[in-house]
């Protein structure tokens, strides 16, 4: 294997901020200027932030790409993303990327299920079939509504009841995908969501691709960190969610969580 | 000294000649190619590989990583694809892109340790690593770098068998440095190279405190560098062999800071994972501080900021 010896290509790139806005209460969508990222990343795909004080990256999806820029949603949990919410207009950030392999894009009737921050590829996802002319519906998920801009195909469901269809995704999942009649579903959000999608969708047939994600070190495949059991034949293999992921096939996935 | 004149920064280690003192951490670079998207990998030092041993192994269960202040717990256990694999798919890629690497090699047993050795030797693999300080498998690694009797045992039967250039990781954990250092010499190592993660532990209180989540394991970054300088501070006047310093290396400054303790080369561990062109970034830099200091070579740097010895 010939190594490409093109340096940086995926940065370390600075990045400078065009808007930093509010989603909802503790939810923000970021917008970078960076040509290379934008015309490179796939749904699916991440970047990874060195946030100010802290050791290592952050990995956040790439939520949508607009000309030279690009989007990433997240949600105020630690110092990482409080730091994210404290970058002004003008300001920089320096970001590598996009990592990782995004989704399968195929001209099926698609389902498309983000759940929380979740909603940040599948928002990038459904922007792309819609510009490639690929039948598909949008379910966003979230305890209360993330405000993304709604469109036409798009299902709320909101715990709180502030948007759309009050209640979680597993009182709503089966109607929809009645109504729908998906030939394909693709999903992010927490384990246990997708571990639901996975699992009602083997019951109709139907394949999924989820986006996983976990606490990286490195975010580039090397240091074995974020690996995930993976079934293969009759054993189970490793595999990293940050370079072989974080995009895998919903039945292939050994999910160790309560659903 | 004219600034048009390139400085020597080469550096021998054993048999093996370094075109510059800056290597890459074993577990920190995989086996370079995934670095390829960062930097030309073939101007490094050289990279030491993820640790192999004889056998594939999938490492330890979840979860196996958690940032701590300035710092990093792991607990990955060796996961890797095995001496065969690596030989195999990986050894042909660092030699057709001109990747100069050295091998860390971990085994359970003294017997796995020389197995692993002569299939080294008979494929010509110029230089290794002898992971002994690995805090996070069961069987082996730092059993080994514990005591200097076995560590002598070890490093002599390996030496036996792998007639090319042999280093020896060592751990902090350890209460007499020097005399870990000295065995390893006097068992035949060219090199020493200190310090590997240090044993630690993270405890997560759970909110409604009734337990805690904890992850015990290596503990790397910039909180361990004071740890690191002081122990090769520590050895240096004890051995006459190279020493490849690291522990929290993260700028040109700490290289510096290493090279003055008494480290010949120096490799870079964690802050890959924050700056993966880190190490690209310190050849450049040593190259460009010996211009304009006006130093022909690095040994004159190296002689001077030992000044004190």
């Amino acid at each position: 294997m010939q190594l490409k010896t093109q340096n940086k290509i995926k940065g370390p790139h600075i990045v400078e901020v065009l808007s930093n806005i509010k989603l909802s209460d503790d939810t923000w969508k970021l917008t970078f200027q960076n040509q290379e990222i934008a015309e490179n990343a796939k749904p699916g795909q991440f970047v990874s932030i060195l946030c100010e004080d802290l050791l290592l990256r952050r990995p956040f999806s790439v939520a949508n790409t607009i000309n030279n820029s690009f989007e990433i949603i997240y949600k105020v949990k630690g110092k990482g993303t409080k730091y994210l919410s404290s970058l002004r207009n003008g300001e920089s950030a320096d970001i590598i990327g996009p990592m990782g392999n995004g989704f399968t894009i195929e001209n099926k009737n698609s389902l498309l299920i983000g759940c929380g921050v979740g909603i940040a590829p599948i928002n990038f996802l459904s922007n792309i079939l819609e510009k490639s002319g690929i039948k598909h519906s949008f379910v966003a998920c979230s305890q209360t509504f993330i405000n993304t801009g709604i469109t036409e195909n798009q299902v709320i469901i909101t715990e709180d009841g502030s948007a759309g269809l009050e209640g979680r995704l597993d009182q709503h999942l089966k109607k929809i995908i009645n109504e729908v009649k998906p030939e394909k579903i693709y999903t992010c959000g927490p384990n246990p969501a997708m571990a639901y999608v996975s699992l009602t969708a083997e019951k109709y047939e139907i394949s999924v691709e989820a986006a996983l994600e976990r606490d990286f070190a490195c975010g580039t495949g090397v240091c074995m960190g974020c690996v995930i059991q993976i079934k293969d034949n009759n054993k189970t293999i490793n595999k990293r969610i940050c370079k072989d992921g974080p995009v895998f096939r919903g039945n292939e996935v050994l999910w160790q969580c309560p659903i | 000294m004219s600034n048009l004149i390139k400085p020597d920064i080469s550096v021998n280690i054993g048999r093996l000649k370094l075109k510059n003192p800056i290597l890459t951490a074993s577990g920190t670079f995989g086996y370079a190619d995934e670095y390829d998207d960062f930097m030309n990998v073939s101007n490094i030092g050289a990279i030491v590989t993820k640790g192999i041993t004889l056998n594939p192994k999938t490492g330890n269960p979840q979860p196996r990583i958690k940032e701590v202040k300035n710092g990093l717990i792991n607990s990955i256990g060796l996961e890797n694809v095995g001496i065969q694999d690596f030989i195999d798919k990986k050894l042909p890629v660092l030699k057709e892109n001109n990747i100069d690497f050295i091998l860390n090699i971990a085994g359970a047993s003294i017997e796995e340790y020389i197995e692993i050795a002569k299939i080294c030797q008979s494929n010509n693999i110029e230089t290794v690593e002898l992971n002994l300080s690995c805090p996070n498998v069961k069987s082996g690694c730092l059993e080994f770098g514990k005591d200097e009797k076995t560590l002598y045992k070890l490093v002599s039967e390996v030496r036996k068998n792998f007639d090319n250039t042999l280093i020896v990781k060592l751990s902090s954990n350890v209460s007499f440095p020097e005399k870990m250092a000295k065995t390893a010499e006097k068992g035949g190592a060219d090199a020493i190279s200190a310090i590997n993660t240090v044993k630690a532990m993270n405890i997560d209180i759970n909110k409604n405190l009734k337990g805690f989540k904890s992850i015990k394991g290596g503990l790397s970054g910039s909180c361990i560098k004071p740890l690191a300088l002081n122990f090769i501070y520590e050895i240096r006047q004890h051995i006459a062999i190279p020493i490849i310093g690291m522990g929290g290396i993260s700028c040109f400054q700490d290289m510096l800071e290493f090279f003055a303790v008494g480290a010949d080369a120096v490799q870079i561990g964690t802050a890959n994972f924050t700056h993966p062109d880190l190490s690209d970034t310190l050849v450049i830099e040593l190259n460009n501080f010996m211009k304009q200091q006006n130093y022909g070579s690095l040994a004159e740097l190296v002689r001077d900021l030992r000044y004190e010895y």
